[in-house]
């Protein structure tokens, strides 16, 4: 028994174990990852007419500009519209993404804490936030963050 | 090849053959056989090696515009300007980065760094054992 313990076959068996355990928790994150991506997407397509109230031209599939789906858990990207509650942002992709200010929504600029009304179009925010069932990204925090130089310069 | 040589020393007799030149040459062609044998593979991995590295320069460049693309850099920046935020809500912050790592572009680069890595040993180690080949065989 002590052997089979200091045997090769034992420690091929225990690395072999632990690299399962490693890559099963890897696949599971893709997918729960993978799922909220998914159902995001397709809660942001369905309620696209509602969320952003501009009806796209043609009646195509809505994309996501060069990805397949869209991030669910947080935007970045430059204030668009203001619109009592909701906030539309547009990312580096130009993808809009509706986000949803709620009352205990931490907004931030610089180090002072700001209300919802000091926000201004044009200006550049990370929002970390869950998706909900509207498509729509319930902020926790929202920062507003320097433009990026290239970004700037281009607006 | 080592047949016709066994041939002729058995026809020179015993007198005119010194001793072990039979082993001497055996292992003569054998070492022949594997020094060409080891030019072709090192042949074959340095040009792996040469393609590897040049793909995986392309996809550090690549990988390095994506990270910058996904806007990563800002969300970890949250985590100096407003980590009590970013602790309490850890689970949406988590969740953010784990979304916007470009994974693709990050396999890509991992493999082709391994393969790199891996020919090059495999090059270092055809060129040392060439080397050793190398040395006369005395007796």
């Amino acid at each position: 028994m002590k052997d089979f313990f200091e045997s090769k076959i034992f420690k091929i068996v225990t690395w072999a174990l632990a690299a399962l355990l490693v890559l099963s928790f890897i696949f599971k994150a893709g997918m729960v990852v993978g799922e909220m991506k998914a159902n995001f997407s397709c809660r942001w397509s369905d309620n696209y007419h509602n969320n952003f109230n501009n009806p796209r031209p043609g009646a195509g599939p809505i994309m996501f500009g060069d990805k397949d789906f869209l991030e669910a858990s947080g935007a970045i990207g430059r204030v668009i519209k203001i619109d009592g509650d909701n906030l539309v942002v547009s990312g580096p992709d130009e993808v809009e993404k509706s986000i949803l200010i709620k009352n205990d929504t931490v907004i931030k600029r610089f180090r002072d804490n700001i209300k919802k009304e000091d926000l201004k179009v044009g200006e550049m925010t990370v929002t970390i936030g869950e998706p909900n069932s509207s498509g729509q990204t319930e902020a926790k925090l929202i920062r507003v963050v320097p433009a990026p130089e290239g970004a700037a310069a281009s607006k | 090849m080592s047949l016709n040589y066994e041939k002729f020393v058995n026809n020179l007799g015993d007198q005119a053959v010194p001793e072990g030149l039979l082993s001497d040459i055996v292992s003569s062609i054998s070492s022949e056989r594997l020094a060409a044998k080891m030019k072709k593979h090192l042949f074959v991995f340095s040009f792996l090696s040469l393609v590897s590295l040049v793909a995986s320069g392309a996809s550090f460049y690549q990988a390095q515009a994506d990270f910058s693309n996904s806007g990563l850099g800002q969300f970890f920046r949250l985590l100096f300007s407003d980590f009590s935020v970013v602790v309490a809500f850890w689970k949406s912050f988590t969740l953010s980065i784990v979304e916007r790592i470009p994974v693709t572009s990050v396999m890509i680069l991992c493999a082709s760094s391994l393969v790199f890595v891996l020919s090059l040993r495999a090059v270092s180690k055809d060129i040392k054992n060439i080397h050793s080949l190398a040395r006369p065989v005395c007796n």
